[in-house]
């Protein structure tokens, strides 16, 4: 998913089965033109990792079909490491994630999915 | 959306983006501005072939939500510019999303969309939006924005 990106799965987390760690890598496009001299991750760029995270789970590619709810507390820059923990059974509709830095919360919120299958 | 003539704006029949978003390269989806007023704003965006998160043609649905995140600093940026001297884009965050709804899984690269954001209200530096991204008159994305945008 997004291979283009350049967003690197650190390690799936031994101790919780439902948290993945990712590396926003320095040279990731997606900072590209965010902004000149001040690289930080699009906001949008949270919902890509979330969907990550869903595809990890569910083991096949995952699709928005809303956004309920996401908080942009903190940005991301190059180099971060973000744990992407969602919360929901295999395979739900629904969605709750939170996205951390060290522990700390960056974004968080809750978004509907769907999987190709289901796509008419 | 008519020009309500409450404020000095002239009457532009398109605003390059590059000159109100500090975003560029891949990063920057606006296009051109096509009208705007106090209330809101309609512009013209696209998603580059070479987006990073674009793969085949397509990009994920959620880019719709940056679309009208932009088309929202764009309108910050116009109506900041009739109460203060603006030399540079000012930056802009994203700090809110809800009852954004998708219409479709994904998005075509290279295809103009047509982007509205609305006003719902402002305290600044933050600011809500409503915001619409459709294609062939067909809404794909809608939903709300609250933004923040550097004094």
């Amino acid at each position: 998913m997004f291979p283009n990106a350049d967003i690197e799965l650190i390690l799936p987390r031994p101790d919780r089965q439902d948290t993945w760690c990712f590396r926003i890598n320095k040279q990731s496009r997606c900072f590209d033109g965010h902004f000149d001299g001040h690289p930080i991750l699009p906001g949008v760029a949270h919902l890509a990792l979330v969907l990550m995270a869903c595809r990890l789970r569910d083991a096949q590619p995952r699709f928005l079909t809303e956004v309920r709810e996401l908080r942009l507390r903190k940005p991301v820059f190059p180099d971060d490491e973000i744990a992407v923990t969602i919360d929901g059974p295999p395979n739900s509709e629904l969605v709750r994630f939170e996205l951390r830095r060290a522990g700390e919360l960056v974004s968080g919120g809750v978004v509907g999915i769907q999987g190709r299958a289901a796509d008419a | 959306m008519a020009y309500k003539g409450e404020l000095p704006m002239p009457k532009e029949s398109a605003i390059r983006a590059a000159t109100l978003l500090p975003h560029t390269l891949t990063a920057r989806l606006l296009i051109s501005v096509l009208r705007y007023d106090q209330h809101g704003i309609e512009a013209i965006g696209e998603i580059p072939a070479d987006h990073p998160l674009a793969d085949g043609g397509f990009a994920p649905n959620l880019l719709g939500l940056e679309l009208g995140a932009q088309a929202a600093a764009a309108h910050e940026a116009l109506t900041r510019q009739h109460v203060a001297d603006t030399s540079r884009p000012k930056i802009g965050y994203l700090v809110r999303a809800r009852h954004v709804v998708f219409s479709t899984h994904e998005l075509p690269v290279a295809a103009p969309f047509v982007v509205k954001a609305l006003l719902d209200g402002a305290a600044p530096p933050m600011a809500m939006y409503r915001i619409t991204v459709s294609r062939n008159e067909a809404a794909l994305v809608s939903g709300e924005i609250s933004t923040y945008s550097e004094i």
